[in-house]
């Protein structure tokens, strides 16, 4: 014995140079797991521990290293779960032509035989420890390694996995000392002394091991009758059975196996007594049970009592469920069916190949740091939620100038000869009259007349027009572009130019005196565009209103993002400008009735249902969604949006709206305005016998609805 | 190629991106010593500096800030694809490929004596994380 060792359950094992932690254990005369009979070839569930802070590993399958911490699993209950660090698990890609499964006999041949005929070839082995856990779709197959995951995308995959022994059902077989011939053999190699050791062979069969936690005894059937045999160790040769599990996963894909994986499964005796499934616990008892409650295919008895569900998967109870199944319902059921993955795998190597989609930043984002902004997730964004108190912001706004950084909206460039034609037959509104240098709000639908995003249509020539759209709907909105534009086979170009601009709003009553500041003496007028450079930085400036107040849209390239924003804070400085984030945005543009799509739209919101359908004509030729709104709009209207006002604090977001006892809708945007003084929301209702509720309540209070908007009703303000 | 440091080894580059009809693309004539590079069949994005011709009169073609590079080895490349990327790379086949590298969207464009892995400067932050 060497003076390494590790530790079991607090204790000190020591180990010799090539022991796996299993045979390390049982020539300490400790069963890793209490009792069941050992395989030695990961198996079985009878070797299971947590090793250095990692549960469900295969005692058999670990080399001993000295300082090494194993805990044995709870006889009843589950291990802990993993917790031992955030650092990732690696993780490989490769594409090949073959990867074979096993490298025994046929396996080694496969893998020559392919390399001989120049075929990229991985061969895998769980003995050098690549251990292929699971065959998915491709085929595609994923290995656990010591360095990290392997996903090997493959032409071919070759299961030469071998046959695992089978392991005895009767009483007594969780009792410590019952190993199989191979695993007596090598522990027979690693010089461990087994005891008195009695070996059965097929077609003899244990009846009932006997003693308290190790054996004393076993009780053979033999042809002979029945034998009572002392012993303080039994070894059973009961038989092979395919380990082809993996094979089984890639059903109806090109995966084969080969050797004795591919080998006739011979069924031992339907089991009489005993546990069938260690790994679940179920008893024989328990498939008699289900079985004559109807449970009588393989897959049910399977469902019904958790058999082969466990940490070995079927590799020791499906040829005695088979047999079971065969002997109550006379005929040879297939295997039931094997899904990914065939190894517990700890959440680090679950996810190893995996990463979080990517959250973009503005050209501003260090900007919006320096500010002091609080940055949050927006549409795919970072974005400024608030720069300290958003009282200043919201003031800016109405009361003088301020800045904030719209460079996450959609950007779009539509040119070529049917581009008018082409957004005629997109967009609800009228396009085709609108003259360059215009723009236009413009709602965007689906085929059913459901409103899917909204934003600009701004025409830049006779057959050019930049088009905005939401933060979050601009890839839907150029898949959806590029989607029609094809079937309806129109000669246009798309260009997506959401991260290749920045985009500045500057608004408030005094934007168009910091705009003369920046060198433009004649912005263009409310929904006009032009370009001209603005404090030196060459500009596209939109003239719209979101926030209810003047408002200029500068999108310019995202390269002199910072100078500008620098540049109109300096100019400002005198006007009391101040940045404005998120939060005061959708206080500001809730006071004008603006709606968010997917914050006040829900799935099934037509323009009626929003109360815009003053953005439809119906007498257009035709549009996405127009046979769908002749239809619907027939129909009596049964819910809408609608603006609430209250006195006191807002309602949170999503708070429900009643109508007397009954529930009529919810509020979609909450905020208390500063400026009116009261509460404004807006909210889904219901009506009843065509009349909208005049006032609903919302947590025991009162909510008057009101016309829209609420603040500036007749626009003058956005106007300028 | 603008030499604009914007992490470690990624740099700031300015490109032009031309949509036009695919057969003007097929034929257009293009900067001498630019990396011209087919994203799709109606869109190039160019980068380097000097006249392009195509002959469809109503391409759009815009200048584009909004890009980074970062230069590797093709072991490097190789490396970094196989550990990051769900998709095959091949440096026998067409110099471009196109995909998601840790989920971050990019370009790979492959020259003899050297890679580039082209993102978007909005991702910059997440290259820096994730493809180290």
């Amino acid at each position: 014995m060497t003076e390494q060792s590790f530790t079991f359950d607090g204790s000190a094992i020591g180990f010799l140079e090539g022991d796996s932690i299993a045979i390390a254990l049982l020539r300490a005369g400790i069963h890793p797991t209490g009792g069941g009979c050992i395989c030695l070839e990961g198996d079985c569930p009878h070797c299971l521990a947590t090793v250095d802070g990692v549960s469900y590993l295969r005692a058999c399958q670990i080399r001993a290293r000295a300082g090494a911490v194993v805990v044995s699993h709870p006889r009843v209950g589950a291990p802990p779960l993993p917790c031992n660090g955030h650092d990732r698990v690696s993780s490989t890609t490769h594409f090949v032509d073959l990867v074979v499964v096993g490298q025994g006999e046929s396996g080694r041949l496969a893998a020559e035989d392919a390399t001989k005929a120049r075929r990229v070839v991985i061969a895998v082995d769980a003995n050098d420890g690549a251990e292929a856990i699971g065959v998915y779709g491709g085929p595609t197959l994923v290995v656990r390694t010591p360095p990290g995951m392997m996903t090997i995308h493959a032409t071919q995959v070759v299961v030469a996995t071998g046959a695992s022994q089978e392991q005895p059902v009767c009483p007594g077989s969780d009792l410590a000392g019952i190993y199989t011939s191979r695993a007596a053999e090598k522990l027979s190699e690693a010089g461990v002394d087994l005891g008195r050791v009695v070996i059965i062979r097929n077609p003899d069969r244990p009846i009932r091991f006997e003693g308290t936690e190790e054996v004393e005894a076993v009780v053979v059937a033999t042809g002979q009758g029945e034998q009572r045999l002392e012993a303080d160790a039994v070894v059973l040769d009961l038989g092979l059975h395919p380990r082809n599990a993996l094979a089984r996963m890639g059903h109806g894909l090109n995966v084969t196996a080969i050797g004795d994986a591919a080998g006739t499964d011979e069924l031992p005796p339907a089991p009489e007594d005993g546990v069938v499934c260690p790994c679940s616990n179920v008893s024989v008892a328990d498939l008699v049970s289900v079985w004559e409650r109807g449970f009588r295919e393989m897959e049910l008895v399977k469902r019904a009592t958790l058999a082969g569900t466990g940490t070995c998967q079927g590799s020791v109870c499906l040829p005695h469920l088979r047999a079971f199944v065969r002997d109550r319902g006379g005929l040879v059921p297939e295997p039931f069916t094997a899904r990914p993955l065939s190894r517990q795998v700890t959440m680090k190597e679950a996810s190893a190949s995996y990463h979080l989609p990517p959250m973009r930043r503005t050209a501003l984002h260090d900007e919006h740091l320096r500010l002091g902004a609080q940055m949050d997730r927006f549409g795919g964004w970072w974005r400024p939620w608030r720069y300290g108190d958003v009282a200043p912001e919201y003031r800016a706004v109405r009361q003088a100038v301020s800045i904030g950084d719209v460079g996450t909206l959609g950007k779009f460039i539509v040119a070529g000869p049917d581009a008018t034609e082409f957004l005629e037959r997109l967009y609800p509104c009228r396009v085709g009259d609108l003259k360059p240098g215009r723009s236009r709000y413009a709602l965007l639908l689906d085929e059913r007349g459901y409103v899917v995003e909204d934003g600009l249509i701004c025409r830049d020539g006779a057959n050019r027009f930049v088009l905005t759209f939401t933060s979050a709907g601009a890839t839907f909105a150029e898949m959806w572009m590029r989607d029609w534009a094809d079937s309806w086979d129109f000669d246009v170009r798309i260009l997506d130019r959401t991260t290749a601009l920045g985009a500045i709003n500057l608004t408030g009553p005094l934007s168009k005196q910091l705009l003369e500041r920046a060198g433009v003496s004649e912005p263009p007028r409310f929904m006009q565009h032009a370009r001209t450079e603005v404090a030196g930085v060459p500009c596209h400036i939109f003239r719209l209103s979101f926030t209810g107040e003047m408002s200029f849209e500068l999108h310019h390239s995202v390269d002199r993002s910072v100078e500008l924003w620098r540049e109109l804070m300096s100019l400002g400085a005198d006007l009391e400008i101040h940045p404005h984030g998120l939060d005061a945005l959708f206080a500001l543009r809730l006071e004008k009735g603006h709606i968010i799509i997917g914050m006040d739209t829900e799935f099934d919101s037509t323009p009626r249902r929003l109360d815009m359908q003053w953005a439809v004509r119906m007498d257009k030729p035709a549009f996405i969604g127009q046979e769908a709104l002749r239809r619907v709009d027939a129909l009596p209207l049964d819910k809408q949006l609608v603006g609430l006002e209250a006195e006191g604090a807002s309602p949170i977001e999503g708070a429900v709206l009643w109508e007397g006892d009954q529930l009529t809708g919810q509020v979609t945007s909450s905020r208390y305005s500063e400026t009116l003084g009261k509460a404004v929301m807006l909210g889904w209702v219901k009506l009843h016998e065509g009349q909208l509720p005049d006032v609903v309540t919302c947590e025991d209070r009162p909510l008057t609805r009101v016309p829209m908007p609420f603040y500036d009703k007749d626009g003058a303000r956005a106007r300028g | 190629m603008t030499k604009t440091v914007l992490v470690p080894g990624v740099e700031a580059i300015k490109g032009r991106r031309v949509v036009a009809v695919p057969t003007a693309i097929d034929i257009a004539i293009w900067p001498p010593d630019a990396i011209v590079l087919r994203l799709a069949p109606d869109e190039v994005l160019v980068i380097g500096e000097g006249g392009l011709s195509i002959n469809d009169r109503h391409a759009i073609i815009e200048e584009d800030s909004s890009l980074a590079a970062l230069e590797l080895s093709s072991s490097q490349a190789r490396d970094l694809i196989a550990r990051l990327c769900d998709w095959e790379w091949s440096t026998s086949g067409k110099p471009l490929s196109q995909g998601l590298m840790a989920a971050i969207p990019v370009k790979v464009w492959s020259e003899p004596d050297r890679v580039l892995v082209i993102v978007a400067t909005s991702y910059i932050h997440e290259v820096e994380e994730r493809l180290r």
